[in-house]
This record gives C-alpha cells, sequence and structure tokens, in this order.
C-alpha cells in the first residue's frame, strides 16, 4: 500500500530536536513546559516561556554556575527540576511561535516574526513592544485569530497547520501538525503533532503525539487522538479536556 | 623629565601611614560589624560567597589618609576643590554602605498608586503632601524602570543627586572661579563647550564615579586598575608643571598600594561604595585640574568598558528580552565563561596598565 507522508521541513525538525534535547554538554535533556502565569514582563524571554533552544542552554548553564548545580552529575529529572525551580521552559506558544519562525526562515520568506504575524497593535507603546521582542508578545490567540489564520477541514490538514484547544484550565492550548499521512486514494489517515504540554505527570514539555483519523469529513474531535502520559497511561484526547477544536 | 622625588616621598609617606593604621581600621569594621551581607546573586558566582562577612568600607582608609595627608601638607588652591569633590562622594559612599547593612528594605510606590492615594487620602494635609511628592516618585520610577531595583541603601535616583552636587563643586571651580569652558584634545585643537562645559564636568565625574563603583566587584580588581589610572594622571601633572596635584595623585597612589596589599585575593577587606565614589571622583576632578580630562576615556578603559557592559546589558534586556552578556559587568562574565577571579582580575590590571601608558603618550600630544 502506497502510503503518502508529507512532512515539515528539515530546519523546523532540527529544531524540534534542539527543544527535544536541549544540549547541556554531557547531558540531552527535554525542554520542560513553563508559562508565564504570574505575568512577568520586563524579563528575558528565556524566563518568560519564549527563549531558543540555545538561550535555554545558556541560561541554564549560567543558573547551574550560579547555584553549583552540576549538570554533569545530575539526571535528567534533576536537571528537569532544577529548569523549573529557576522559571526556564518553554510554553506552548513560544514553541509554535519559533517552529513557525524557523520554518519561513528556511524558505527565506521572512526573517522575522512581525512579518508573518500581524499583530495590530494599539498604541506605539504595543507597536514598540512587537517591534523589538515579537516572540515575547505572541499567543495562541494571535496566532489563531482571524487574522492570521484561516480555517482548514481535517481532510485538508498540511504540516505546519496548527490545532487550537480551547478550555484549558490555564486558556487555550496549541499543537503544531508536524506531519500527515494519506491513503493512496488521498484520504488523511494520520496526523502527527508536536507541542509543548503540561498536563502530563512525568514528560511535560516536548511531545509527540498522533491522531488517528478515523473519518477525515469529521471535525478533530470525533477522531481518536493517541498521545499517552508515560507514567499513568491515560491518553490526553479531546473528550473531558477541551471544549472546542479547529485546525487553523 | 627629573626623578619626581616629591612624589615618590608622598608615596611612600601615604603607604607607610596606611599601613599603620589599617589593622585598626579592620579590626573596628569587625567590631562594629561592618561587613558583607547576603545581598544580592553574585554571591554565588564562584567564591564569592566566601567573602561573606568580609569588612567593607575599607575604603575609609583611602578616603582618610589621602584627606589627612593633603590637609596637612598639600592644602592649597589647586586641591581644595578635588578634595572636597572626593569628600561629598565618599559620604554618600558611607551612608549607602550603612543603610544597606543596617537599614531597612525600602518599596517603591508605583506612579498609579502614588496618584489613587493623593486623589483618595481622608486627610487634606496628607493629600497635599502626596501631590507635593508625586514628582519624586515619578523621578524614582523612571530609574525603576532603568533596572534600579529598591533595596536597603540609597536609591539610584537618590544618588545621582548628591553626585551631581560633588560634581557641581569642580565644575563651579572650574567654570566659574577659573573661568575655563574648553576641552583640551590631542592631536587637534581644544573644543570650546561654552555654557555646556559644567554639564560636562557633572557628567564625567558622576560617571566615572559610577564606574569605578561598579567595578568594584572582584579582589583587588578596582583598587589595582585605579593604580595605573593615578599613575598615569601623576605623570601627566608632573609633565604639565602642576607639582600639587602632582602629589595629591602620588598621595593616592600610597594609599591605594597599601590597600591594595590587603585587598588581593583573599581581601582583608573591601572598599565598599565609601572608596569607589570617591577614589572615582577624586580621579576625574585630578584630570580636569590637570586639563586633561580626555584622557579618562583611555586612561579609565577598563572602568569605561565595565560600565559600558552593564550599560549595552540593560538596554539589551530591556528591548530584546535577551542577554547581550553571559552576565555585566564584564568581569562577571569572564568568571561564568570559566575565568578565575585572579585570572580576570590580573588581566584587567594588565589592561588598565596598557591604557594608562597610551593615556600619557597622547597627553603629549
Amino acid at each position: 500500500m502506497n502510503i503518502q507522508q508529507y512532512q515539515i521541513p528539515q530546519e523546523v525538525k532540527d529544531l524540534i530536536e534542539q527543544y527535544r534535547y536541549l544540549d547541556l554538554g554531557s547531558q540531552k535533556v527535554r525542554t520542560p513546559y513553563f508559562i508565564n502565569k504570574n505575568r512577568i514582563r520586563g524579563g528575558l524571554r528565556s524566563h518568560v516561556g519564549k527563549g531558543t533552544p540555545s538561550e535555554l542552554t545558556n541560561e541554564v548553564k549560567i543558573y547551574a554556575k550560579l547555584r553549583k548545580f552540576d549538570l554533569n552529575s545530575a539526571s535528567e529529572d534533576e536537571i528537569v527540576n532544577f529548569m523549573k525551580s529557576e522559571a526556564l521552559g518553554i510554553d506552548c506558544s513560544g514553541f509554535v511561535s519559533h517552529a513557525l519562525l524557523a520554518w519561513v526562515q528556511s524558505q527565506q520568506r521572512a526573517k522575522r516574526m512581525r512579518t508573518f504575524i500581524n499583530y495590530k497593535p494599539r498604541n506605539i507603546k504595543q507597536r514598540l513592544q512587537y517591534l523589538t521582542k515579537p516572540v515575547m508578545n505572541t499567543n495562541v490567540t494571535i496566532l489563531t485569530n482571524d487574522i492570521n489564520s484561516d480555517p482548514v477541514k481535517v481532510k485538508d490538514a498540511q504540516p505546519g497547520d496548527v490545532i487550537k484547544l480551547s478550555g484549558y484550565v490555564r486558556g487555550d492550548h496549541i499543537v503544531l501538525i508536524v506531519s500527515v499521512e494519506k491513503d493512496p486514494k488521498g484520504k488523511v489517515t494520520e496526523i502527527t503533532y508536536v507541542h509543548s504540554g503540561e498536563r502530563f505527570t512525568v514528560d511535560n514539555g516536548i511531545r509527540e503525539g498522533r491522531i488517528e483519523v478515523i473519518d477525515q469529513n469529521k471535525s478533530l474531535d470525533k477522531q481518536n487522538w493517541l498521545e499517552e502520559d508515560l507514567q499513568t497511561g491515560v491518553k490526553y484526547t479531546y473528550e473531558g479536556l477541551i471544549k472546542d477544536t479547529k485546525n487553523h | 623629565m627629573d626623578i619626581p622625588i616629591t612624589e615618590l616621598k608622598y608615596i611612600l609617606l601615604a603607604f607607610t601611614v596606611s599601613m599603620l593604621w589599617a589593622p585598626f581600621l579592620i579590626d573596628f569594621l569587625y567590631k562594629l560589624n561592618i561587613t558583607r551581607q547576603n545581598v544580592d546573586f553574585t554571591q554565588d558566582i564562584g567564591e564569592n560567597n566566601l567573602k561573606l562577612g568580609t569588612p567593607i568600607m575599607g575604603g575609609l582608609l583611602l578616603v582618610i589618609g589621602i584627606s589627612v595627608i593633603s590637609i596637612m601638607l598639600n592644602w592649597n588652591g589647586s586641591t581644595k576643590i578635588p578634595l572636597l569633590c572626593m569628600l561629598i562622594s565618599a559620604l554618600l559612599g558611607g551612608i549607602d554602605d550603612l543603610l544597606n547593612i543596617f537599614g531597612r528594605k525600602r518599596k517603591l510606590r508605583t506612579i498609579s498608586k502614588q496618584i489613587k492615594l493623593a486623589k483618595i487620602h481622608k486627610r487634606f494635609i496628607r493629600r497635599a503632601m502626596l501631590w507635593a511628592a508625586l514628582p519624586w516618585n515619578i523621578y524614582q520610577n523612571i530609574w525603576f524602570n532603568f533596572g534600579s531595583y529598591p533595596g536597603k541603601g540609597l536609591h539610584a535616583g537618590e544618588k545621582f543627586i548628591i553626585q551631581i552636587l560633588a560634581g557641581s563643586s569642580v565644575a563651579w571651580w572650574l567654570y566659574v572661579r577659573l573661568g575655563w569652558s574648553t576641552i583640551w584634545m590631542p592631536f587637534i585643537d581644544p573644543i570650546n563647550l561654552g555654557i555646556l562645559f559644567p554639564v560636562y564636568v557633572v557628567f564625567v565625574i558622576v560617571a566615572v564615579a559610577n564606574a569605578v563603583n561598579i567595578s568594584d566587584g572582584m579582589d583587588g580588581l578596582s583598587a589595582g586598575t585605579l593604580l595605573s589610572s593615578f599613575w598615569a594622571f601623576m605623570i601627566i601633572a608632573i609633565e604639565r608643571g602642576n607639582p600639587e596635584l602632582s602629589v595629591l595623585a602620588a598621595t593616592s597612589i600610597g594609599a591605594l598600594m597599601a590597600y591594595l596589599y590587603f585587598n588581593i585575593k583573599p581581601a582583608r577587606f573591601e572598599m565598599g561604595d565609601v572608596g569607589s565614589l570617591a577614589m572615582g571622583a577624586l580621579l576625574a576632578s585630578i584630570a580636569f585640574a590637570i586639563d586633561r580630562s580626555i584622557l579618562l576615556l583611555v586612561i579609565c578603559m577598563p572602568f569605561v568598558v565595565e560600565v559600558s557592559s552593564s550599560l549595552f546589558q540593560s538596554i539589551y534586556k530591556k528591548v530584546f528580552a535577551r542577554r547581550l552578556f553571559k552576565m555585566a559587568p564584564l568581569h562577571h562574565h569572564f568568571q561564568i565563561v570559566g575565568w578565575s577571579e585572579e585570572k580576570t582580575v590580573m588581566r584587567f590590571w594588565l589592561f588598565g596598565i596598557l591604557f594608562a601608558i597610551l593615556g600619557v603618550v597622547l597627553g603629549t600630544y
């Protein structure tokens, strides 16, 4: 059977890999989830869940030196806990923003976020903020609003599309589709996505999930979501967790 | 150039006097518990935490030593104002050091809260006072937005005003009493600043004082670098035929050498703001008094680099939410990168000597 798989560019895969395994010398550690719930402003973007892998790596090394935390002898879990204690991690929209930015940069279509995301600043202060700190001011709402995205049906899903999940305790969530499988007839059979997810006991942070498409003519909430918590075995499907799904 | 015997004698005198009473000062600081407290995150870098409990305000050795010797033996029209500037800066620094140890943490009210209180407070007198204090509150909030967080000591805005006062004494002396308004420049004609000259003087004195203050973050760093700077200005003062100021610089060198003896790692005491602000102000005042202020940019290059790194880091973080250096000032960046404290300090000393030599050479043009 000739299955067609459509994937994201290699540059984006490389970025996701860098987030998935931060290079901390002798250790490679998955970037944990972090969200700026206290709305701290004016700090480094790596401290508000919006840093790049290299920025996060640098901050971990700086803080390891400051706190005399031995990165070489610590386990992955200890390092992840250390990162969380120092507010170092990535949130869902920060991760997707950097992935999309890597994509458009690899295609040489844009160099900066503000070139392909319309922020609609309401005043000069916001205009300056979006000009100098675009990623820090990007969130799920901006990425998935009517100005910056169009809704698509499941059967038209492509790598690079995002899925917005509403109804979480802390607001909306966003995942990035990285590959779409289609059968020889062109029907979508599986969607693979990556995200920085919070709702997992031991392995929150950068994760990959799959959606088994049962009927591509139905909405995503009617499909079979397969992402599983390693510790509890609970499958984090849409049911019971979200009220609405749109893929943009 | 003849051997500057007078200056060498003053170096020896200041060194000897300072060495004799330094142990008593150290003892005095310990007794009053004027020691480094657990105040900021830089103590976690390298072995900085070992400095907890080290006496600060060791700069008193410099300030008192230089003042006493100069007042007794070198008190004249050329040295009065630089010494006054030094003493005002030392007073400011001393108050800040003491407040940082014994004071309470002060909070800063936001502008909106200040206005709200001024509108709703039930007592008229209190409302009037709150409104009257609003400009000061705005001024302090501006400093806060530039990264100056209120702690126990004086706020940055408060320090700035007193430093302006110190700088103004020199500006008044040069512009009003002596009628100076030009800046000497190497290779080209002096630049006439006119009415802006006093502004320039105040700005430079405040900048140099703060630069030395910011650089005082490792054992021996600022003292060793100040030594080469004072040496350079002593030589320039001799070459310019200004014996009073060359002797003042020599006195400073002698006192600094004695201070450095106790400040080399592991330091027996630290300069504190009382010393760093005072010595920075004195250095700048001497440079102005011999009409070679522009050479501060070259001779004090290590301090310029340190303060610039802090400034650029602050601006870059604010604007782009990213680091420019791993940490600022620059000596912390080298520590984070892996240089030992001794290596960092000695390289800064070398850097200082090189630029001091360059400054002296430029001063001859």
